[in-house]
């Protein structure tokens, strides 16, 4: 039995998905300016993401029947075209 | 006008010829992803309008416009998932944009010879994420009971006079709470400390907040892991011994991956 299952086949929680693409940072001030450091990013405060999430969060909370499914849905697709894309790729 | 540079990641320069990118869409949903040269790698990018993606744009936006956020977190999230799948890859950060390509060479140049070292530790090894969640009421009432300080303190209350006693018994429940506090943290560092014995690397991360995950559990844990890939088989068999070894307790171990390289690919 495959024990493995991939990113890629799995329904990931947008959680998981900032986790990562954010990285370890989640309360430091200025952790988006990115590991190949230089003057020259444009600087995104990073707790303003985290609010911005933690109030979709609270939306999808209020409203969880309308948002989370659909928020899911999105998500599935999204992935699910990103997987297909690739797929029938010509090589 | 000036162009921004939205950065995803690097790959070699070799397997961008051989396999060359594939049409995608870039940050803007307009405009295409493309390769810059950089030595020996390919720098993917796309180019962004400097006045629509400015600074100042990007804060209000990520600040009043969840959706928008929602939709670039997942846009990074696939295009990032998608080089991965087809090349080596150093991936960027979410919202990584230079003013332009010249200061995009400028910054990548000194770095060069650590990206190339880093591409190819990236080639044999893959990145697993690890969080653990505790559902506090089980291990709670276990501490209550069993626990050799709470039991100390309850025999130290029992021999007060009944009116002091009142007042003690209210501090035991904090007492509980910092014990069983400690005791997810033991446990927590002792799964990572076994499962770190399989990987090169392993960074802990923070925890995020009920708010963040929206769960009823406490997030207790959070860790990545770089693995050799001959070692990834038996790291996740021995993740699936501990799920289940800990399940009784109210543990959930939640394994991801494979992720892109972000934590590991040494660039710091």
């Amino acid at each position: 039995m495959p024990i493995r299952e991939s990113v890629e086949n799995k329904d990931i929680a947008l959680i998981d998905i900032l986790d990562v693409i954010l990285d370890k940072g989640i309360a430091i001030k200025g952790d988006l300016i990115i590991s190949i450091a230089g003057v020259d990013l444009v600087y995104l405060d990073l707790r303003v993401l985290i609010s911005s999430v933690e109030k979709l969060v609270q939306a999808r909370e209020n409203n969880p029947s309308v948002l989370s499914s659909q928020l899911l849905d999105t998500q599935r697709r999204e992935l699910s075209d990103a997987t297909s894309e690739s797929e029938h790729r010509p090589d | 006008m000036e162009q921004l540079i939205y950065l995803y990641g690097f790959i070699p320069g070799i397997e961008a010829k051989q396999n060359p990118l594939s049409e995608m869409k870039g940050f803007d949903g307009e405009t295409s992803i493309y390769t810059v040269s950089a030595g020996n790698m390919e720098a993917v990018v796309c180019a962004l309008d400097e006045t629509e993606f400015s600074e100042q744009a990007l804060q209000e936006k990520t600040e009043n416009d969840i959706k928008w956020l929602q939709q670039k977190a997942l846009h990074h999230h696939h295009t990032i998932m998608n080089l991965y799948k087809q090349y080596t890859l150093i991936p960027l950060k979410f919202c990584t944009i230079y003013k332009s390509e010249a200061r995009l060479h400028q910054t990548v140049e000194p770095k060069m010879k650590q990206m190339e070292t880093a591409l190819e530790q990236i080639k044999g090894r893959e990145e697993w994420n690890l969080k653990i969640y505790c559902e506090d009421a089980q291990l709670k009432e276990e501490i209550s009971n069993n626990s050799s300080v709470v039991g100390a303190k309850k025999k130290e209350i029992s021999q007060l006079s009944p009116g002091r006693r009142f007042f003690e018994m209210k501090k035991i429940d904090s007492l509980i709470e910092e014990e069983l506090d400690k005791e997810k943290n033991n446990i927590c560092e002792d799964i990572h400390g076994q499962m770190k014995q399989y990987a090169t690397d392993a960074t802990v991360k923070m925890n995020w907040s009920k708010e963040m995950t929206g769960r009823k559990e406490n997030m207790c844990w959070n860790s990545i892991y770089f693995l050799e890939k001959p070692h990834v088989e038996s790291f996740l068999r021995e993740m699936e011994q501990k799920e289940n070894a800990f399940a009784d307790k109210g543990f959930t171990l939640e394994l991801t991956g494979p992720w892109p390289a972000y934590h590991f690919a040494g660039l710091k």
